[in-house]
């Protein structure tokens, strides 16, 4: 009997030290990351039958039970992965939007003070210093092209090089998940749960989950197979498939992600989602691409009107105006694997209709589609050999030869910002005037006036021929032209590369002279011209003018941050939310512990207390022999 | 629900960290005086910024094309006025030379005063704007724009430019005036002239030369021809006599839409060419003044020619200070627009800048006591984060 009560007596001690040591494996790893509580799990052993009943005969410990729910454990690997793709995404975007927070040093003041530098020239066109602040001032407006771009393209290289080092993080988290896979199932051979080594296959699969989405199958082993994308598997049981990184379209910020295998290179990257990689391949495509992609747009709608302008204009020397700013449009790239020769050439035609985006030349055995990379849509298709017009851009087939279906061409048309450049150096050479002028004979009877002189066509060979415009019989004439009066009291006359309005009533036999304008240093007219290209609508089919194309920079930028930010913030919260329920599940609560270690200490204490009084029962028997 | 220790932590950390960042928010604001910080804190509301800092620009842009072009139309202006001082002083002396008592010693005083308002009109019309331009070369103001040749005759090398300034995207004005209307002054009164001829012996002048019918007038040349001292006729360019009439001093010869009155006795043989005005440079109508003074009176036919001469410079005169008075007008209704135009200005930009603070300036008040607010919320997270921090049950386990 004394033997029974020894063994309940005992049995209930060895389980409070089990309790107590459990609490204080508990207490030990309040501030370990990823621990889940533990708790004891106990269970009254079997009873003694004896002819009355059943005689309990103590305790014993069944085992050590991790509390933990599976489906708060995939929710919170969910909500890492959205957090940690929205803070990522945020982060890049925010910096791209602070490089355009400050209005004082961003492309817009550049932009007015060039134009307003024109307004100056025209204000007073002898001044040399006029002249030499308005190269300045293109010079500063090239350099801020530049500095955005630099800032884009530098944030394009931290993005890749945060995904190499993210790619890197992945393959070692996922070869511990593979090896702890091998433990656990091992473990579990040995019989029990090893609950600190699913901890931190836990906490693996989280860090893991921060770096990209992924999804996890527990098998009946134990182990535990990890997947990302559509179904691509990460880890199968005891083994880890490693990502690699590669380099496409020739330029080393420009990654694909996928698998190394024997048939060769696996692309996966438009796979991928979530997480930090989710964001670091999404923040490319959706705010640093389009925001370069614009800012080459303005580059080259600038470039080309201003310069188209100046051609039309007459420098202090009295020559032709040449290109105020030089710009060049890439090459197209050609696809490694292509059976084609040559390249296609790419110019552009009218910057108002130009699109920002790339584009794809593919071939389909017949004919070249020039697929639109912004939006996907085909946008021309071309024979081959041939020539075709799309967004403002032309494109010349002619030096590309032997194509074979499936030959591909990456147009990057708009990214000149790194090659634009002010040609003109020379203050003189600046054209504020225009090369020819009009104007009534001193003779004339009537009191018809020239009111405007444009340049049509600079390359006109008798541009700056003299030529008088008679007016006789209701009729201008010039050489073989002859341009009735029209009635509205404003008549255009147009010949040899310029166009004349004339208003007013002109008297029979008046003559209107136009002239070479050479001398003519005070001449503001290709002053005033350069200058209106700033009120001009010379982007999106003449439905822009350039500032509203930069605002439009700008806000695509802020847009995009703000929601990522808002985005952010709500993942932040949510995932807050997810900690909170895992914690609540899974979390020690040092109270808890404490009230536990009390009743354990109080049942040890009473177990002890069981056996001493076993100790005194028998201690009084054997006294009773001794007498 | 069941909080874990950690959790309390982690609850009390966040809540701080987010108090904090407020508050770095709002001081930053309050640093800058700026509402919005990143286009992203209010991406509309900084595209309008944006938009409203460039309508601000060029609005100042514009206000500096019209100082400039102020201060060209005042030089012109005062350029104007010396040339029309010039003129009106010619005016006066050809009216002293009218006096025919004067000695040829008095009519070549006033002829040397003449060549030198006449030098003084060139001056005048050279004259150049603060950056060194010529204001009246049209184009051409680098070079001087009025020349006076080795034969006394000043020419006009500008051309028939006229420089502009932008005052708004769709809205120019000109910002001076070249020199062909000093060049092109019409002569007598602007549609014929009476000329006698150099070899006339006898003193009949020319009292009055007017249009009585401008549609019958079409710049036809005729000559009165005094066939004897009391009788003229009127022959055509072909030689064809159109009238024919007895003279008498102050009586009307009329012909062809125009009426010419004589006085004086013309002698027989003396003739009076008609012809269309022309026009006549404002230096030739002085120097043809002054050379008309230089010339001897002795014969009574010079003295009427010296006569005639004086009364059609008057004319001339006339005509050319209408000219000036007209040029005068123009630039003074520009520089009343642009006055206007500069108030308008004035008041845009005014409207911009206040526009411009409401989307980009701080609200300090609502910013110091929304300070004064995240401050208190971060000290209060402050301390329950402490005092939770405080609370364990095995600080009763003793």
């Amino acid at each position: 009997m004394s033997g029974g009560i020894f063994g309940v007596g005992v049995s209930a001690l060895l389980a409070a030290q089990r309790a107590l040591q459990v609490t204080g494996h508990n207490i030990a790893n309040v501030a370990t990351e990823g621990y889940s509580r533990q708790r004891l799990e106990l269970a009254s052993r079997e009873p003694a039958t004896a002819g009355f009943g059943a005689v309990g005969r103590g305790v014993e410990v069944v085992g050590i039970r991790r509390v933990v729910n599976d489906f708060v454990n995939q929710s919170l690997n969910v909500h890492l992965s959205a957090e940690a793709e929205q803070r990522t995404l945020a982060e890049f975007a925010g910096r791209v939007n602070d490089m355009l927070a400050d209005a004082q040093s961003g492309l817009a003041p550049a932009l007015q003070r060039f134009f307003a530098a024109a307004e100056d020239v025209a204000n007073d066109p002898t001044s040399t210093a006029a002249r030499a602040t308005l190269i300045a001032e293109a010079q500063s407006l090239v350099d801020r092209f530049a500095d955005l771009e630099a800032t884009l393209q530098s944030e394009r290289a931290a993005a890749s090089a945060e995904l190499r080092t993210r790619v890197d993080e992945i393959n070692q988290l996922t070869d511990g998940i593979a090896k702890l896979n091998q433990a656990i199932v091992d473990a579990r051979g040995l019989g029990g749960e090893p609950s600190d080594l699913l901890d931190q296959r836990d906490q693996l699969v989280r860090r893991l989950a921060e770096h990209v989405a992924v999804h996890t199958v527990e098998q009946s082993d134990g182990s535990l197979n990890v997947y990302v994308g559509q179904g691509q598997a990460l880890v199968v049981g005891f083994d880890a498939a490693p990502l690699a990184v590669r380099v496409v379209n020739g330029d080393p910020n420009d990654l694909a992600v996928g698998f190394e295998r024997p048939g060769g290179f696996v692309d996966i990257t438009a796979r991928l989602s979530g997480g930090a990689v989710g964001a670091l391949l999404d923040v490319r495509e959706t705010v640093i691409e389009p925001t370069s992609l614009k800012l080459g747009r303005l580059a080259v709608a600038l470039a080309s009107v201003v310069n188209d302008v100046h051609r039309r204009g007459m420098d202090l020397e009295g020559e032709l105006g040449e290109d105020f700013f030089g710009f060049t449009l890439p090459a197209p790239l050609a696809h490694p694997n292509n059976a084609a020769t040559g390249t296609p050439a790419v110019t552009v035609a009218d910057a108002t209709g130009l699109v920002a985006s790339d584009y794809e030349l593919r071939f389909d055995g017949t004919a070249w589609q020039v697929r639109r990379l912004a939006d996907g849509a085909v946008v021309a298709t071309v024979a081959n050999g041939g020539t075709a017009a799309f967004d403002g851009l032309s494109l010349d087939l002619a030096g590309v030869t032997g194509a074979a279906a499936g030959d591909r061409f990456l147009l990057r048309p708009l990214r000149v910002v790194p090659s634009l450049e002010v040609l003109v150096t020379e203050p003189r050479a600046v054209a504020a005037a225009l090369p020819v002028r009009a104007e009534p004979a001193a003779a004339n009877g009537g009191n018809a006036a020239v009111t405007e002189v444009t340049i049509v066509d600079p390359t006109d060979a008798a541009l700056r021929a003299p030529v008088d415009i008679a007016f006789a019989n209701g009729e201008f004439v010039v050489g073989t032209n002859v341009v009735p009066l029209d009635p509205s009291g404003e008549t255009t006359i147009e010949a040899n590369g310029w166009r004349v309005v004339i208003r007013g009533t002109p008297a029979e036999g008046d003559v209107f002279q136009v002239r070479d304008n050479a001398g003519a240093a005070g001449d503001n007219r290709g002053a005033l011209a350069l200058a209106a290209v700033a009120s001009q609508r010379v982007l999106d089919n003449g439905t822009a003018r350039l500032d509203d194309a930069y605002a439009d920079v700008v806000a695509g930028v802020g847009v995009a941050t703000r929601r990522a930010q808002v985005s952010h913030e709500a993942e932040a919260r949510m995932l807050a939310d997810a900690q909170a329920r895992r914690e609540a599940v899974s979390g020690v609560n040092l109270d808890e512990e404490a009230a536990n270690m009390l009743r354990y200490q109080q049942a040890y204490q009473a177990a002890a207390q069981v056996i001493a009084t076993a100790g005194t029962m028998i201690e009084s028997l054997l006294a009773a022999f001794r007498r | 629900m069941r909080i874990s220790t950690s959790q309390i932590h982690t609850n009390g950390v966040i809540a701080i960290q987010r108090r904090q960042a407020e508050l770095a928010r709002t001081q930053q604001q309050l640093a800058t005086g700026k509402r919005i910080l990143t286009p992203a804190d209010d991406p509309a509301g900084a595209v309008q910024g944006l938009k409203l800092h460039q309508r601000v620009g060029s609005v100042e842009q514009y206000e500096r094309n019209a100082a400039y072009a102020v201060t060209r139309l005042e030089l012109e202006e005062v350029a104007l006025a010396s040339l029309g001082n010039a003129l009106q002083r010619a005016r006066e002396l050809a009216l002293q030379a009218a006096n025919e008592m004067l000695s040829d010693e008095n009519r070549q005083s006033i002829a040397r005063e003449l060549r030198e308002i006449s030098n003084a009109l060139l001056d005048a019309a050279n004259a150049r704007d603060a950056s060194g331009e010529h204001l009246f070369g049209g184009y051409r103001t680098t070079a001087q724009p009025f020349v006076r040749g080795p034969d006394g005759q000043v020419k006009y090398v500008g051309d028939g430019g006229r420089r502009e300034a932008d005052l708004s995207p769709d809205r120019r004005i000109a910002v001076g005036d070249n020199g062909l209307p000093f060049m092109t002054v019409p002569r007598g009164n602007g549609v014929f002239t009476v000329t006698p001829d150099g070899a006339n012996t006898g003193t009949g002048r020319v009292a009055v030369a007017e249009v009585m019918d401008a549609a019958a007038y079409g710049g036809e040349s005729y000559t009165i021809v005094m066939t004897a001292a009391d009788t003229y006729e009127v022959l055509d360019g072909n030689g064809v006599v159109v009238t024919t009439g007895a003279y008498a001093a102050g009586s009307a010869i009329d012909f062809g839409g125009v009426r010419v009155v004589l006085d004086g006795a013309p002698a027989a043989g003396d003739s009076f060419a008609v012809g269309p005005a022309g026009t006549v440079s404002v230096f030739a109508i002085v120097d043809e003044l002054a050379a008309a003074l230089e010339a001897p009176t002795g014969a009574p036919g010079a003295r009427a020619l010296t006569s005639h001469a004086v009364t059609t410079a008057v004319q001339n005169l006339d005509q050319a200070l209408g000219r000036v008075l007209e040029l005068r007008t123009g630039v003074g209704a520009r520089l009343n627009t642009l006055e206007q135009w500069q108030n308008a200005n004035a008041d845009e930009l005014l409207e911009l800048r206040s526009s411009l603070s409401e989307i980009e300036d701080l609200d300090y008040a609502e910013a110091v006591s929304r300070f004064r607010l995240q401050q208190v919320a971060l000290e209060a997270a402050q301390a329950a984060q402490v005092q939770l921090a405080g609370l364990s049950l095995f600080n009763f386990l003793r």
